[in-house]
């Protein structure tokens, strides 16, 4: 049985997102219950690829999110389900607006079409909308004060280019390519030899242009932690010459929580 | 000869001691048969067996009555009626899957926003009678209850970092 300890959603956030979940404990502590229904709700849209076999099936469950957010914002009786209850509190409590829930949403719609990103810019495109509106509703909820659009984006593509190339094995495994497409030629691969296992040894100098692009972004948005937390997966993956089937990978970086804790504590500017 | 050959067969028993030698060398090796109510074979955690819906941890059923599994199943084997509870909650007061309609197709689970209806593990729920395969909402949250450990665990079983 799960610890019942951490509320539903903080323990999905821990179990699904542990990432997320790890910056979640950086924000004031009456905050963080916020935050994981923030977590939760990502994670149950960014599975909608995984659960379901057809994609007409997954566009009516994001439907379904869409109608039950509406109901929210319309003032309706909020569902009784353990996300969108939380969830409902903290969009009262902190005013977030509709738009970045729909855009989350809508980011997940790609998903479902089973294509790889057509170029790297493709990839973080994907990217951007599936992080940076998350990051945006993260800030409001912590309170942290104003950024540039432009940092944002970067953080939230940083994030989340890292997190495509941790879980790339999973997803080749479940016959899902987010590497860009034409990278990929250009090493003579194309995804469906990569699902099958074949020419995985030629993957490196495509993750490496990948690393490099979420290093660009990374050193646009230093101000985040979320983007420290990149930056000791990037350098992993550096580390293990960007092979991302590496065992070294299967561990998270040494000490990252610590070092976390110390730039949360100590570098200025930096939140999370 | 092959008079004397088959002479030679039947006083020497060289057959018999021939298929004794084969059951013999067959004791020492490892069984490919299963004791099968006591021992079973392994399934994948994607096995579509028995229905069954599932409670939060808290207890509170998962079902909010959105009837999405209602509407997407291809044999029309489910059966849903709903209405507001006290506490202003839409829940199901009916809800029926005809097991002898049901294709197990898994459509059900895949619709269900709230992983509430899911098709587990069991394909041992054989019956004397028909009557016995029209499940309700009782038999079907009881076998939740009773399968929820393992149907957590496959649901969680291959879910990447976000």
């Amino acid at each position: 049985m799960a610890s019942h300890v951490l509320p539903y959603c903080g323990e999905m956030a821990r179990k699904h997102d542990p990432g997320r979940f790890l910056l979640s404990l950086f924000a004031p502590a009456e905050r963080r219950e916020d935050l994981w229904s923030l977590i939760a709700f990502n994670h149950e849209i960014a599975k909608t690829r995984e659960v379901v076999t057809e994609t007409q099936l997954g566009l009516i469950r994001l439907q379904w999110w869409r109608d039950a957010l509406a109901g929210v914002y319309d003032g309706k009786p909020v569902l009784k389900h353990q996300v969108v209850e939380p969830l409902a509190e903290a969009i009262r409590r902190h005013d977030l607006p509709r738009e970045l829930f729909e855009a989350l949403i809508f980011a997940r719609e790609f998903d479902l079409e089973d294509r790889a990103p057509a170029t790297l810019e493709g990839m973080a495109n994907y990217a951007d909308f599936t992080a940076t509106p998350l990051l945006k509703l993260w800030r409001r909820v912590t309170g942290a004060g104003d950024m540039p659009e432009d940092e944002l984006i970067a953080a939230g593509t940083a994030y989340a280019l890292t997190g495509l190339l941790r879980a790339a094995p999973v997803h080749l495994h479940q016959r899902r390519c987010y590497l860009p497409e034409d990278l990929l030629k250009a090493q003579g691969l194309d995804p469906y030899m990569l699902y099958d296992g074949k020419g995985l040894d030629k993957l490196a100098p495509v993750v490496k242009a990948v690393t490099k692009r979420a290093r660009q972004a990374a050193e646009k948005s230093p101000g985040f932690l979320s983007t420290r937390m990149a930056r000791m997966y990037l350098a992993q993956i550096e580390k293990a010459q960007c092979n991302l089937l590496s065992s070294s990978l299967q561990a998270p970086p040494p000490f990252m929580a610590l070092r976390l804790w110390w730039a949360a504590r100590f570098s200025a500017g930096v939140a999370a | 000869m092959s008079f004397v050959d088959n002479v030679a067969r039947s006083f020497l028993l060289t057959e018999i001691v021939k298929g004794f030698g084969l059951t013999l060398k067959y004791m020492f090796k490892p069984k490919v048969t299963l004791n099968y109510p006591f021992e079973k074979g392994p399934i994948s955690p994607r096995f579509r067996g028995e229905h069954a819906l599932r409670r939060y941890p808290n207890g509170e059923e998962r079902c909010i009555a959105c009837k999405l599994c209602e509407a997407i199943c291809p044999a029309q084997a489910i059966t849903i009626e709903a209405e507001p509870r006290d506490d202003g909650s839409r829940r199901t007061t009916r809800y029926d899957i005809d097991m002898t309609k049901c294709i197990y197709c898994g459509l059900c689970q895949e619709a269900c926003p709230v992983d509430a209806i899911v098709e587990g593990p069991n394909f041992e729920f054989a019956t004397e009678t028909r009557e016995e395969l029209y499940y309700n909402k009782e038999k079907l949250l009881a076998n939740g209850d009773r399968w929820e450990a393992q149907l957590a665990a496959n649901i969680e079983a291959d879910a990447p970092y976000r």
